[in-house]
């Protein structure tokens, strides 16, 4: 998502809601207050300077977090896929080997 | 220190343990000099008018009851212009009251004459006046901007303990002890203790502040994989925290030296604070605005409007160092 601008009129309406506006946006469709950028995250709507990311650097290291709990969970996932695909493997084999013997 | 002082009677009835006690003490402090300032001021004023010399000045240097006067008559001045007269001197210089010919024997005595100078007016006092006076609008801009501050920083004060805020309540503590003591003496010596545990305490907190600030402004979170959050969450409330008890130290600090009337010392914790706000938190404030959950990101947010406490410290400067201008300004005017 692209750079994001909110208005910075605490009374107005469209701040209370966290609205985002487009970046070429001026002014704020409700009060006409001169819109500034803000952190594109949902629900944050932290104001920021011209020349930062479109994120706020806390929404960033969130993100950041998130991405690293979610690897840690694939990589968990896939762990316990392998380890389970290994065991029916084996208990295959024994079976294999088993009937082979027996039959 | 006057015993009338209002920040007597505060030590009294308030509890000094409370967050918004030094922005109250340094209020009072400066209410009650005013108040004197502009009495002492009108005291000036009178004495002037009544003694229409410059005696009060003067004795601001001599610091003396009355001084002697060479009451010469004028025919004794006509004949010292046409130069048949002339006043001895000893050999650096000095002019003596004592009278020489022209052909260099000596001639009748000088009359000498007391004068004495207004009672009501204390050279010092008149002084300190004239300076507190001149450094008013400063000041009450400058308190204007600190109470800004000071509301957003008291609700971060409730229930914080660390050593570092220890020497903050040490302080606090010694100064409620010089305020109950009669001997003039141990009063000053035990406030100056006072003040020497909020150099401390403001030295050691700065220390902590710029260090996590440091941390943060480096992004050194980056590397905490998967409690980035939670890092930066703990650090801001460091941050917060330091910078509460540094303004609270830094305010009660100014008032310890108002107390004292000692107003260029606190001139120059009123300047430190201004250059403290101005290399730690200026260059950041941004950062911090986007890493404080409580911060909006606006100019009125937390960290840009605390950001903008400055003052013209050269202009403070100079109407406190250039007395005798304020001096004559003053009599000028008058």
């Amino acid at each position: 998502m692209a750079k994001a601008k909110g208005c910075p009129n605490v009374a107005c309406e469209m701040n209370a809601k966290k609205k985002l506006f487009n970046k070429k946006d001026g002014y704020c469709s409700k009060c006409g207050t001169k819109l500034e950028y803000v952190c594109n995250s949902r629900n944050c709507y932290t104001f920021l300077d011209e020349n930062s990311d479109e994120k706020c650097l806390k929404c960033q290291a969130k993100i950041k977090d998130l991405k690293d709990n979610f690897k840690d969970v694939r990589n968990k996932v896939v762990g316990g896929v392998v380890a389970v695909g290994g065991f029916a493997l084996t208990i295959g084999k024994k079976a294999y080997d088993f009937t082979k013997n027996n039959l | 220190m006057d015993k009338n002082d209002n920040s007597v009677q505060l030590f009294k009835n308030n509890d000094p343990y409370n967050p918004g006690f030094p922005m109250q003490y340094f209020n009072k402090n400066i209410e009650s000099k005013m108040y004197q300032a502009d009495k002492m001021v009108d005291s000036l004023l009178d004495a002037i008018v009544k003694e229409s010399s410059t005696l009060a000045i003067a004795a601001e240097k001599t610091n003396k009851d009355y001084r002697l006067v060479v009451d010469a008559s004028d025919e004794i001045l006509k004949a010292i212009k046409e130069g048949k007269l002339k006043l001895a001197y000893n050999k650096k210089g000095d002019k003596h009251a004592q009278l020489i010919n022209s052909d260099g024997t000596y001639s009748k005595k000088l009359p000498i004459k007391e004068e004495y100078i207004a009672k009501e007016v204390s050279p010092i006092e008149m002084a300190n006046a004239l300076q507190l006076k001149a450094l008013q609008n400063q000041l009450e801009n400058l308190t204007e901007q600190i109470e800004k501050i000071n509301y957003g920083v008291l609700d971060i004060l409730k229930g914080q303990q660390n050593d570092r805020i220890g020497l903050y309540y040490s302080a606090i503590s010694l100064m409620i002890e010089s305020n109950r003591i009669n001997d003039e003496q141990l009063k000053r010596l035990l406030m100056v203790q006072g003040i020497k545990s909020l150099s401390d305490a403001i030295f050691q907190l700065n220390m902590k502040f710029k260090d996590d600030i440091f941390y943060l402004t480096s992004k050194e979170y980056e590397n905490v994989k998967k409690k980035r959050v939670e890092t930066i969450e703990r650090k801001m409330s460091d941050i917060n925290q330091s910078f509460a008890f540094i303004h609270q130290a830094m305010i009660l600090k100014a008032a310890a030296y108002c107390s004292m009337n000692e107003f260029t010392a606190m001139t120059a914790v009123l300047e430190e604070y201004s250059k403290f706000i101005e290399n730690d938190i200026k260059d950041s404030a941004h950062i911090l605005a986007q890493l404080d959950s409580n911060d909006t990101g606006l100019e009125n947010g937390i960290w840009k409007s605390r950001a903008l406490l400055t003052f013209d410290s050269i202009d403070f400067s100079r109407l406190l160092y250039n007395d005798e201008n304020i001096l004559l300004e003053d009599t000028e005017e008058n």
